[in-house]
């Protein structure tokens, strides 16, 4: 794999730059001073690895723009372009074929086994890097590792892997560190402290069992006291309240008896004051008596004032009654208005009434007859006319002269039918003749004589229908036939119609007859009763009905003023009574009416009540008197028994106490002594309460159990830890005697090629180069073998010594980086002259192996190594400044 | 004399012992392991109520240490009433952890528990209504280390119907255990013994059957190598006949898998591996388990086990998914034994870096002293601080494993760096 081309589109100061034709041996680059050669090398970089950050020194960020830049490779199969475009993580690197199959993995290809690191000092370098590939290996970094790796065919870095087993096994131990182990260690301890402090807890299990039953016993006898002080308190403090209770009860004993003794005089002297009326006490039962009777009383003198009033009403109703009547109140009253004269006045009344209705009626029914007879008598009249007849003429006439009519028809109707017969036969013949002689067998006369006969039959038909239609049985005769039968009918109905008229008067006359005799036997009833024959029915009637009003007016006055006497009685019997109940009580004023009574009836129930509350007044102070007598009584002997109560308490206790306040201060001090008691108790309950969970937690084992648990973790985890370290440090240890083998056997190669550049750069000033392997430094021994180390010799050897160590790895790098290209930055500008030859050959040598890219200002430079180039060796000179 | 006697054959109880080897992050797997051995005991007085057994043998180690502390104490206590209250009595040797010398006792046992001395063999007789139906023979370790063969002093006396041993011991010289009271099962047979209640041995199994010799093994493995099902034994005896059958009772079941993830190559598929296996444990277990996986194989997914993701990422998440199960699982750890899938005779036969580490290694794992000396040179200060912490830790011990896991680990390193 070969570089062909170096595009930038955008790429630091390079825009739209193109280096084009680079051979696959070396290409000579010349340009002057800030042509972009190192800009070049730096996109390569950054096609192959990666964009630097914009914050980077090293970012080439264009003007304006994102980076974009191409690199284009070829080999024997194809052509492909790697474009990088700007982004984040060094931008994206598309590969796409150009000529070829697709590579899409080209650039891991390319790149094989060669980091950027590696890269930037190795491949792609110039002055600034020159010192940094001894740099790289005295710091033992990833650049040497790469290298040695690299040239040992490996793809992967030993000095990474390494690193990650070192810090692998540094994380889990380092003797002068606190890490994983040493903490587990120090943890361990601490667990195991625990351990020892759960044994020792143990240890003093007995103990404190020991301590535990004293404390037991102390708070069984912590517990007697403080019951025996309790109840010590308990006992004082119940003499105490009761004795002072027993005196304070006597106390308020002797104040109640004192109130009551006094009430009891008050009584005394209220009772002897009080006047009761004995008269009227002694009259009490018949008193109540007639409080009881004075409402049946009082309702009697009304009862008898009403029955007076309505008597009298009564009687000035009579009295009007007869004044209207205009009849005596004797005769009045001798009416016997329920007897046969009032039956006879009602029949009177009935038959009358329906005699009259009937009479009317009959004379309607007579005016009817007579209105029909007129109207019939019209219409006769009216159907004579047309005939012309008169109005004597009567229903024989007309029936006679019909029958006459009736007999003309019947003798003109058959011969009339036979003529008509003939002629018809004659019409036929004629016909016949006509088409059977005349037309059929051509006889002229049967022409001629055959219409002839058909013509007379047929005017003789006409003829006799002419005949037919006159005399009796023609339209005239038919109509006065109709019209003699209507008047015969009329006639009829007129005759019906006067008969009617006659019977209807002959009724009228009968009904007007009976009526006035009806009449006539009613005034006889009345007269005989006494009353005026000439009232027709009904005033007779009403006149009845007054009476019979005025007689009842009259038998309610009688009755009325017979019931006001009687309740008058029974007033006045009360009254008498009131008057003598009230002689009794010694009431002297006069009682002659009822009101007189009731008047000094309330009195006396007055009097009565006031004597009775009195009395009851008396009676009740006497029976609180003899209520506070037993009270005194008793108070007296409940003082008494108090008293002795309390005397009896205090006799329990010596004399200095036998007292209220002597026990009161006896009980204070009980209770101070039991406050006390109860607090140790309660101190002794809690150390023991303490000393039990100590116990159990010791019984339990839990703390040691747990702790137990922790140490085994641990110790499991520090042997799984120590097994991950002893692993790790010989895997490292493995790493680095590898490493020393390879250094040992293999490094020689690239010492040795890179001597041989070095001597010949040198023109054999220096015949060897020495790389120790347990140092970092790069030695170098003269022509007379004296060593010096790279900081001893010119920076022109120095620089030769650097280029020569590249040359000498990059020839021993086949498939290391196999499409990468050498690209030098002017590394031989401080090379004197003998030394610049023997570069040049150098780098020409290279180049036939390795495809070298070689920037330079220094025209002669580029002419030197194009001329001592290989076969292929392109020189490209830039146009100028960028 | 004479009758059957049945009672349940116990030992190495361990209370109190701190497990080792785990590191339960999970507070109900440190609750669970705590318990686990009182649990055990627990489930041993309640076999011996069930089964209305003559007596509970205890063949030593009853606590984990000398020291003996409260709760161990108090739960034996409380074992022994509980026994004492169901009419059951308890026979007991002392042990290496535990040797009488040493005892400390806080806590008082109940009459029903007979400790055999430490100076000579002690022959006890068990008495059922007033006649003796058996003799039980027994001696503690006195000290912790023993190296008297205590089962010669044994020796069935003539009329003992039934005979039984009680000892403490490493019987035929068995790896793995400090080789106290050793004995061989001839030393065993001679005694006349029907029945050998043995402790010491913590996986359970019969060790002779003429005369029926048996390690009741511990009821409750105490670390990951404690791997599988324990108990205890239920034992009846009668002239003539001796028979014990296995009574699984541990709480919590430590077990180790291994798993070959050779054909995988992402974590996610180890992930569902691990997660078989586990679930497997789960299934056919039946009760809490303990699990330690060890990956094995050479193949592709080696690289991503040698990152930090199988610890950060993967064993959180198959933990919390396990624990998730009833009953659940704790993945105590997820060991990385796999190989990287390079063909070492390709690599050992180049010319570059990688095939001088690979020739490296194989020099040095070919000389294991060099080996070994260049690693102990290498950990010397790491070495220095761990003896410091009373750490009996010695990174150089299997310098050889090192040598090729170091080897394996470069050689992934240098592969992915390949890779990038």
């Amino acid at each position: 794999m070969r570089l062909k081309r170096i595009e930038a589109v955008r790429f630091g100061a390079l825009e739209d730059f193109t280096l084009d034709g680079l051979s696959d041996t070396l290409t000579v680059v010349h340009g002057p001073n800030e042509a972009g050669k190192s800009t070049l090398i730096a996109l390569v970089r950054s096609v192959v690895y990666g964009y630097r950050t914009p914050s980077h020194r090293d970012a080439y960020i264009p003007a304006s723009g994102s980076r974009l830049a191409r690199l284009i490779f070829e080999d024997d199969t194809g052509r492909w372009a790697v474009e990088r475009r700007d982004g984040t993580k060094g931008g994206t690197a598309v590969v796409s074929a150009l000529e070829g199959p697709d590579r899409p993995d080209l650039l891991a290809e390319i790149s094989r086994g060669v980091n950027e690191e590696a890269y930037r000092v190795v491949f792609g370098f110039g002055l600034d890097e020159m010192a940094k590939i001894e740099e790289a290996r005295r710091d033992q970094d990833s650049i040497a590792g790469a290298l040695y790796s690299a040239s040992a065919g490996l793809r992967v870095n030993p000095d990474a892997v390494r690193k990650v087993l070192a810090e692998r096994r540094d994380k889990l131990f380092l003797s002068t560190g606190d890490r994983e182990i040493s903490k587990l260690i120090k943890a361990l301890k601490e667990t195991r402290g625990r351990i020892q402090e759960a044994r020792a807890l143990g240890e003093r299990y007995e103990h404190d069992r020991a301590r535990l039953g004293q404390l037991e016993n102390e708070y069984a006898q912590l517990d007697g006291e403080v019951k025996e002080a309790h109840d010590a308190v308990v006992r004082l403090s119940s003499d105490h309240q009761q004795a002072v209770s027993a005196l304070e009860r006597a106390q308020q004993l002797a104040k109640d008896a004192e109130n009551a003794s006094q009430e009891r005089s008050k009584l005394v002297a209220e009772a002897a004051s009080i006047e009761v009326d004995q008269g009227v006490l002694g009259a009490a039962d018949v008193i109540e008596t007639l409080l009881h009777q004075r409402p049946q009383a009082a309702q009697a003198a009304a009862d008898a004032e009403r029955h007076r009033e309505r008597a009298r009403a009564a009687r000035a109703d009579f009295e009007q009654s007869c004044s209207s009547l205009g009849l005596s109140q004797d005769v009045v009253r001798s009416v016997a208005v329920d007897g046969p004269l009032a039956a006879a006045v009602d029949g009177a009344l009935e038959d009358i009434a329906r005699l009259e209705s009937g009479l009317e009626a009959l004379r309607r029914e007579q005016a009817r007859a007579e209105a029909e007879v007129e109207r019939a008598d019209a219409e006769h009249r009216r159907a004579l006319e047309p005939l012309g007849l008169g109005e004597s003429v009567t229903h024989h006439d007309l029936d006679r002269e019909l029958a006459e009519m009736d007999a003309g028809e019947q003798t003109a109707a058959p011969a009339g039918s036979r003529d008509r017969l003939l002629a018809i036969a004659v019409a036929v013949l004629g016909a016949f003749v006509f088409f059977a002689g005349g037309l059929w067998l051509q006889e002229t006369v049967s022409l001629i004589a055959g219409p002839v006969l058909v013509v007379l039959g047929l005017l003789a038909f006409a003829k006799d229908l002419r005949a037919g239609r006159g005399a009796g049985s023609g339209p005239e005769a038919a109509r006065r036939r109709r019209l003699l039968l209507d008047a015969r009918d009329k006639l009829q109905r007129y005759e019906v119609a006067r008969a009617e008229a006659e019977r209807a008067k002959a009724y009228v006359a009968s009904a007007e007859t009976t009526l006035v005799t009806r009449r006539e036997i009613l005034a006889n009833a009345l007269e005989n009763g006494g009353l005026p024959r000439d009232l027709d029915a009904r005033a007779a009637s009403r006149l009845l009905d007054a009476i019979r009003v005025a007689q009842a007016h009259d038998a309610e006055a009688r009755k009325a003023q017979d019931e006001a006497d009687r309740v008058a009685a029974v007033a006045q019997a009360f009254v008498e009574e009131v008057r003598a109940a009230a002689k009794t009580a010694g009431f002297e004023s006069p009682i002659d009416s009822f009101q007189d009574a009731a008047s000094a009836l309330a009195v006396l129930e007055k009097r009565l009540h006031d004597a009775r509350e009195r009395m009851e007044r008396v009676h009740a102070i006497e029976a609180r008197i003899k209520e506070l007598d037993a009270r005194l009584d008793e108070m007296r002997r409940l003082r008494e028994e108090a008293e002795a109560e309390a005397r009896a308490v205090f006799e329990r206790y010596e004399r200095a106490y036998a007292s209220a306040d002597g026990l009161r201060s006896l009980l204070e001090e009980a209770q101070r002594a039991e406050r006390a008691l109860v607090a140790r108790r309660e101190e002794v309950a809690a150390e023991r309460s303490r000393l039990e969970e100590r116990l159990r937690s010791i019984a339990s084992d839990e703390q040691a159990a747990e702790a137990h648990f922790e140490e085994a973790g641990l110790v499991e985890q520090i042997e799984g830890s120590v097994e991950q370290y002893a692993v790790a440090a010989l895997g490292v240890k493995l790493l680095e005697m590898a490493r020393e083998r390879y250094e040992r056997e293999r490094q020689p190669d690239v010492i040795k090629a890179a001597e041989r550049i070095f001597r010949d750069v040198t023109g054999d000033r220096y015949q060897r180069v020495v790389a120790p392997l347990d140092a970092g430094r790069i030695e170098v021994l003269d022509e007379r073998a004296a060593s010096k180390d790279t900081a001893k010799l010119s920076k022109g050897t120095a620089e030769a010594l650097y280029l020569a160590l590249r040359l000498g790895l990059v020839s021993r790098l086949d498939g290391v980086g196999p499409g990468l290209p050498m690209l030098i930055d002017d590394v031989l500008a401080n090379f004197d002259a003998e030394r610049l030859e023997g570069a040049v050959k150098a780098i020409a040598e290279l180049a036939t192996k390795r495809q070298v890219v070689y920037f330079t200002c220094h025209d002669a430079i580029a002419g030197m190594l194009t001329e001592a180039g290989p076969e292929g060796t392109v020189r490209v000179d830039l146009p100028g400044r960028i | 004399m004479g009758g059957e006697v049945r009672f349940v054959h116990a030992a190495d109880l361990h209370l109190g012992a701190p497990f080792k080897g785990v590191a339960a992050e999970d507070e109900r797997v440190r609750h669970a392991l705590v318990e686990a051995p009182y649990r055990a005991l627990v489930a041993i007085v309640e076999l011996c109520v069930r089964e209305q057994v003559d007596f509970l043998v205890v063949s030593g180690d009853l606590y984990n240490s000398a020291e003996r502390p409260v709760r161990p104490q108090l739960a034996l206590a409380d074992a022994a009433r509980t026994l004492d209250e169901a009419g059951i009595r308890m026979f007991v040797v002392h042990g290496n952890h535990d040797p009488a010398s040493d005892a400390r006792v806080l806590v008082g046992l109940p009459g029903n528990v007979h400790v055999f001395a430490h100076d000579r063999v002690e022959r006890v007789t068990f008495e059922r209504d007033g006649e003796v139906v058996c003799a039980l023979y027994g001696r503690s370790f006195g000290k912790r280390e023993v190296k008297e063969n205590l089962a010669a002093g044994f020796a069935r006396e003539g009329d003992d119907a039934i005979a039984i041993g009680v000892l403490h011991a490493n019987v035929g010289g068995r790896r793995g255990y400090d080789d106290y009271a050793p004995c061989s099962l001839a030393d065993l047979a001679a005694a006349g013994m029907d029945y050998w209640a043995l402790g010491h041995v913590h996986e359970p199994g019969v060790v002779s059957e003429t005369p029926l010799a048996v390690y009741a093994g511990a009821p409750q493995g105490l670390d990951p190598t404690q791997t599988g099902e324990r108990g205890c034994y239920l034992v009846s005896v009668e002239p003539g006949h001796a028979e014990a059958a296995f009574v699984p009772l541990s709480g919590v079941v430590w077990d180790a898998r291994s798993v070959d993830v050779s054909d995988l190559a992402t974590l996610d598929a180890v992930e569902d591996r691990v997660l078989e296996a586990c679930a497997e444990v789960s299934r056919t277990r039946g009760r809490p388990a303990i699990v330690r996986v060890t990956l094995t194989g050479r193949g592709e997914v080696h690289a991503s086990l040698a990152g930090p993701e199988p610890h950060t990422t993967v064993l959180p998440r198959l933990r919390e998914r396990a624990m998730e199960w009833e009953p659940w699982v704790w993945l105590d750890s997820l060991v990385d034994r796999t190989a990287p899938a390079v063909d070492l005779d390709s690599v050992r036969s180049g010319t570059d870096l990688s095939s001088d580490i690979v020739r490296i290694a194989d020099e040095l794992m070919a000389s294991p002293d060099d080996a070994r000396r260049l690693a102990s040179e290498l950990f010397q200060p790491l070495r220095a601080k761990l003896r410091q912490a009373n750490l009996d830790l010695d990174p150089a011990a299997d310098a050889v494993a090192l040598v090729e896991r170091a080897r394996d680990l470069v050689l992934d390193l240098v592969l992915a760096e390949e890779g990038k």
